[in-house]
């Protein structure tokens, strides 16, 4: 990405009512103390460096230090010069026409409601397309683009910026878990999850192992798991860890994980014993099959199930029974023996499972493809035989592919690009087979991910509302509350619940389906896919939406925490009141942001509209922002990413 | 303040525009009149799934001889025969129920509850040879999600075409008989279903765990919103569903626009109904997620007449019933809750006078093996249903009992090696089942015969355990 800005100084110096901001670059230039400094490390729209106009400023106790502001930045800014725009303030704005405002338009006085008709004024978006670019490539790769992201974006490449990403340190849920949970408090595993999907800075790797904890799923809605939450964080962590490795690696971690092994019952599975009528148990034969890795039917490398109307059945009932006794033998570590009921502290979930060859059925195993396992091998060589042997069929690249995209990208990719990943899954140009850091990365720089939204009108996918949830509080700084000891929570539910509001929240789906299934349609009977369109039921999107109104409404300013509940994060408008002088520039923050350009004009035009019927003081100016965010993170179009 | 006659527009507006996406012009006037009969009677459905795959085979156990077949496949996992609450049928004799379920064998004894045995996803009869021969199957046997899907659509395959719930069958002619209303005639407590999904209604997706409340914004509803703004922000938020909804829009877009708009309609007609019905007699303990939604099920019933439905269908879940391990531990609680909501849910339908204009039936992915895995069982194929209500011809064990023994056994969908699993082939099919159900809705032959293709390889195309 060329940065022929890059090293301009930029930004925009405000005179709101008490206070005089400088958002913009660089921050280190010292401008006097009455000028509060932002960072803002890109302007999201060129029209962004505009001078405050000079009328305002006459009534304004802060002129004195933004002229001086202005000199310093002429100063240090040197021949590159400061990017000034000081004309187009109020291209569209309520005086209904272009030009210079005069303190008069400025001063109607107003409580924010709603004036008389006003003539028809055409909204009129002006976003620079790298940053559209910059953005919508956030919102696959990220947790939802920021200010901050784009512009960091935008000093590099998206290849040079993955791997970045990618050798970027691991964020960690246990460390935190073990330190604020004894194991059956749930809430900290949460809390630590968030955090870090809002503050740290590896994003790529927490949205990659997002989308693998919905492909290798446990849920802790298990009882037993419940209590074992040092394991739930561990599990977390390991597919962190391994969001880049090799595939067969992480399918080992998950088989071998005892978190896994009480939400599948693998754990103490054992031998068959004809004279009592017991037979191995086929629960993690039959789901890491169908799940984890090759799926019911036998798939194209283009990620098709043919012939569709009667598609092949990729195993056999018998062959599930024979993968049952491969994953015979498998016990906790940690504790004393096979049978003992006592199964020690939480270190116990967060250890690898270990083989006991007495219970291990050693006899000969006819697997998939005509693969047999002798007979004779130990509990962990039949384990690694039968993973290469899953690892090996060709169903593979195309299963695991096909979701990482659903996850990241787009419901319904095409064949092609499917083909495309699925090629690289199956060798990522030096011979190595199932890199997911190669996969990731096809996935992301793919033509179609790139482009596909300029030429198929269904491409993209519906939001992910813990995604959702996740990028309304970093676009809008959200900080946890007062007396939150640094814990995030929404108005109405506490982080742990908010699948009653939402449908999802980390491991913590209703079975090992996860929250949707990857064939789900937008409608009965089409062909369309729409996972999350499952979860987008008339209760959720009520709860969600009415969590979004106190979300805008309420709990909206740091400096003002008179309401009931001051551990509700919080989100910061002020930023965006200082753009709703000109609702375009407001509009348009929101279409970079929350859009990647995506708005439709119809929406954006309604949108305006509103806040022409609203006042242009501080109080017109704030109810501006406040209605136009609620109904903007509400609607039907913001729920699509596109 | 809006103008109610714009509300009343909306309304119609995003009724219509909230029909499926396939639907024609012609379904949105109704496929045709429904014949005045088949809509005389108020009539509500209740289907409770039982997700996971419920082990029915130790809910309802055999009797006399048959109890120690059953007794020798099932070993540590079997009922104590002197556990067994037990009851009899006319024609085969002594049963029990499982302990843990009292008011099932109370229900039964009312004639009350009769008991579907052996039932399962089914093409055609199906027998050991027709197994292991050339007969088409039904898809992915033993595998939840497809088992569920066939279930819920009484199809063979999973396709495109046939993947309309026959739920969703009866809430299309629900929404005929119910005219022009705001909000369908169909509600899952339970998530998405395949059950209700329907080329011409929709459902509405209600969470018994949260309040049904009113969105904000919407209908000058908000104590934050001065009232300056309200009715702005309202005017708009309806502008931004309608927009989406514009039929020049990718199906994506739409989708979620309808469902916005569904939201809010079902929320602000449901609120004032279900305020007026909190129904505080019906008691149970608070952690019962399955009671808690059956609750909403009976306010919604008692609201009825409010709402202007003449028929409504319902769909709740209770989960964990996958009981690959523990069995014997896990079982407990789960009988215990399934016992507590059918309880109390028919103990107020009761009280509230609807008791013959409400039934109440189970499914589940599958039965489970009769076999134990060590400490539980795995995926089956048939297993034993149950339905209720004052309309149900009760006491009676409709269906054949299937063999229990471990040994040769002729239900047993297995290979010819002398290995036994007990996987108990169905004799009686899903679409049979869902026929006689939907018939006592009202539902006409043809669209049964459009919504159950498979019915047509049934002889017995109504099991007759309605009474009317």
């Amino acid at each position: 990405m060329p940065m022929h800005e890059r090293d301009r100084c930029f930004g925009f110096l405000s005179t709101a009512t008490h206070t005089c901001f400088w958002y913009g670059r660089p921050q280190s230039i010292r401008l006097p103390r009455e000028v509060s400094q932002h960072s803002m490390k890109r302007p999201y729209d060129s029209r962004l460096m505009r001078l405050p106009q000079l009328p305002l400023l006459a009534n304004n106790r802060c002129w004195t230090a933004v002229l001086l502001s202005l000199i310093l930045l002429l100063q240090a800014c040197g021949d590159s010069g400061v990017v000034i725009d000081n004309g187009s303030v109020t291209g569209s704005d309520n005086a209904g026409g272009g030009g210079t405002p005069t303190g008069e338009d400025l001063q109607e006085p107003d409580d924010g409601g709603p004036s008389g008709e006003l003539p028809p004024v055409t909204s009129v978006s002006n976003l620079d397309a790298e940053d559209v670019a910059a953005s919508r490539f956030l919102a696959q790769a990220s947790f939802g683009a920021t200010v901050d992201t784009i512009a960091e974006l935008r000093a590099t490449t998206l290849e040079e910026w993955i791997d970045a990403q990618m050798i970027l340190p691991v964020s960690l849920s246990e460390p935190y878990t073990r330190a604020n949970s004894n194991g059956s408090q749930g809430e900290a595993r949460h809390e630590a999850w968030w955090n870090n999907v809002l503050d740290e800075p590896d994003q790529l790797r927490q949205r990659v192992a997002f989308a693998l904890s919905q492909i290798f799923v446990v849920s802790d809605v298990d009882y037993l798991l419940a209590n074992n939450q040092w394991g739930m964080a561990n599990y977390y962590d390991m597919l962190s860890r391994n969001a880049f490795g090799n595939y067969r690696q992480l399918l080992e971690d998950v088989t071998l994980h005892p978190v896994m092994g009480v939400y599948l019952s693998m754990v103490r599975n054992e031998k068959a014993n004809v004279a009592e009528n017991i037979r191995p148990d086929e629960n993690y034969a039959r789901e890491v099959l169908q799940l984890f890795s090759i799926g019911l039917y036998e798939l194209n490398d283009r990620g098709e199930a043919l012939p569709a109307d009667n598609p092949v059945p990729s195993y056999t009932q018998a062959q599930i029974e024979e993968f049952a006794r491969v994953f015979t033998g498998w016990n906790y570590d940690l504790v004393t023996s096979w049978e003992t009921t006592n199964l020690g502290g939480g270190d116990t979930f967060t250890t690898p499972m270990v083989p006991d060859e007495r219970f291990h059925d050693t006899g000969s195993k006819t697997l998939l493809n005509d693969r047999v396992a002798p007979a004779g091998l130990s509990t962990r060589e039949d384990m690694a035989f039968a993973l290469d042997t899953i690892f090996q069929h060709a169903n593979v690249g195309p299963f695991i592919s096909k979701q990482l995209i659903q996850r990241l990208v787009t419901s319904n990719p095409s064949p092609e690009y499917v083909q495309r990943v699925v090629s690289v899954f199956n060798d990522n140009g030096a011979g190595e087979r199932g890199d997911l850091g190669a996969v990731v990365k096809a996935i992301l720089l793919d033509d179609e991910a790139r482009n596909g939204h300029e030429n198929d009108p269904d491409f993209g996918k519906l939001r992910e509302p813990v995604v959702r949830l996740a990028h309304v509080w970093r676009a809008l700084d959200g900080t946890p509350g007062p007396l939150s000891e640094g814990v995030h929570n929404t108005p109405n539910f506490t982080l742990n619940r908010i699948d009653e509001m939402t449908g999802q929240e980390v491991m913590q789906s209703p079975s090992v389906f996860n929250f949707y299934l990857p064939d789900h349609t937008i409608v009965p009977g089409g062909s369309t896919l729409s996972p999350e369109m499952q979860i987008m039921t008339e209760a959720n999107l009520a709860s969600t939406h009415n969590n979004f109104h106190h979300q805008v409404y309420r709990f909206n300013d740091r400096s003002d925490l008179s309401d009931d509940n001051p551990r509700v994060t919080i989100i910061d408008l002020q930023p965006l009141v200082e753009l709703a002088t000109d609702p375009d520039a407001l509009l348009d923050w929101y279409n970079l942001i929350f859009f990647a350009g995506a708005m439709p004009d119809d929406m954006r035009q309604s949108l305006f509209d509103y806040t022409r019927t609203l006042g242009s003081d501080d109080a017109g100016r704030f109810a501006a922002v406040q209605d136009t965010l609620f109904m903007m993170l509400t609607a039907p179009q913001y729920h699509i990413q596109r | 303040m809006r103008n109610p006659v714009d509300k009343e527009k909306r309304r119609l507006l995003k009724t219509l525009a909230a029909l499926p996406l396939g639907a024609g012009v012609s379904m949105m006037a109704g496929s045709g009149k429904a014949h005045a009969e088949q809509c005389d009677e108020a009539r509500s459905l209740v289907c409770i799934f039982l997700a996971g795959g419920a082990d029915s085979f130790n809910m309802f156990v055999p009797g006399g001889s048959r109890y120690d077949d059953y007794l020798g496949s099932r070993n540590e996992l079997a009922v104590a025969e002197s556990d067994l609450l037990s009851v009899s049928d006319a024609d085969q004799g002594e049963f029990g129920f499982h302990n843990l379920l009292p008011d099932f064998q109370r229900l039964y004894n009312e004639q009350r509850l009769s008991v579907l045995s052996n039932t399962g996803t089914l093409i055609q009869p199906t027998s050991k040879s027709d197994y292991l021969g050339t007969v088409a199957l039904p898809q992915s046997l033993f595998a939840h999600n497809t088992q569920q899907k066939l279930w819920q659509t009484g199809a063979g395959i999973v396709n495109g075409s046939t993947s309309f719930g026959w739920g969703g069958a009866i809430s299309a002619h629900a929404a005929n008989c119910n005219g022009s209303i705001p909000v369908a005639p169909a509600f899952s407590m339970g998530g998405s279903t395949d059950w209700l999904a329907s080329a011409s209604t929709n459902y509405v997706t209600l969470n018994a765990d949260v309040a049904v409340e009113r969105m904000y914004g919407y209908d000058n509803i908000s104590d934050w919103i001065p009232p300056t703004r309200l009715s702005g922000v309202g005017r708009t938020l309806n502008e931004l569903i309608a927009q989406g909804q514009a039929s020049s829009n990718p199906l994506l877009m739409r989708g979620i626009a309808n469902a916005v708009g569904r939201a809010s309609d079902a929320t602000a007609s449901l609120h004032s109904a279900l305020q007026a019905n909190q129904l505080p007699q019906m008691q149970y303990n608070g952690s019962n997620k399955l009671a808690k939604q059956l609750h909403l099920v009976a306010r919604m019933i008692a609201s009825r007449e409010e709402l202007g439905m003449q028929k409504q269908v319902f769909f709740v879940l209770m989960g964990g019933w996958d009981t690959h391990s523990d069995q014997l531990e896990r079982q407990p609680d789960l009988l215990n809750g399934l016992n507590e909501a059918v309880n109390a849910f028919q103990g107020t339908i009761d009280d509230i006078n609807k008791a013959s204009s409400v039934t109440t039936f189970t499914a589940s992915d599958f039965g489970r093996t009769l076999s134990s895995n060590g400490n539980g069982t795995d995926h089956g194929w048939g297993g034993h249903s149950f339905v209720f209500g004052g309309a149900v011809d009760g006491g009676r064990v409709i269906g054949e009992t299937p063999d229990y023994s471990d040994t040769d056994n002729p239900d047993d969908a297995g290979e010819d090696d002398g290995s036994f699993a007990g996987r108990i082939i169905p004799k009686i099919s899903v679409n049979q089942y869902a026929a006689t159900l939907s018939r006592w809705m009202g539902v006409s032959e043809s669209d049964l015969n459009n919504a159950l293709p498979d019915l047509q390889n049934f002889t017995q195309k109504d099991l007759g355990f309605m009474l009317s």
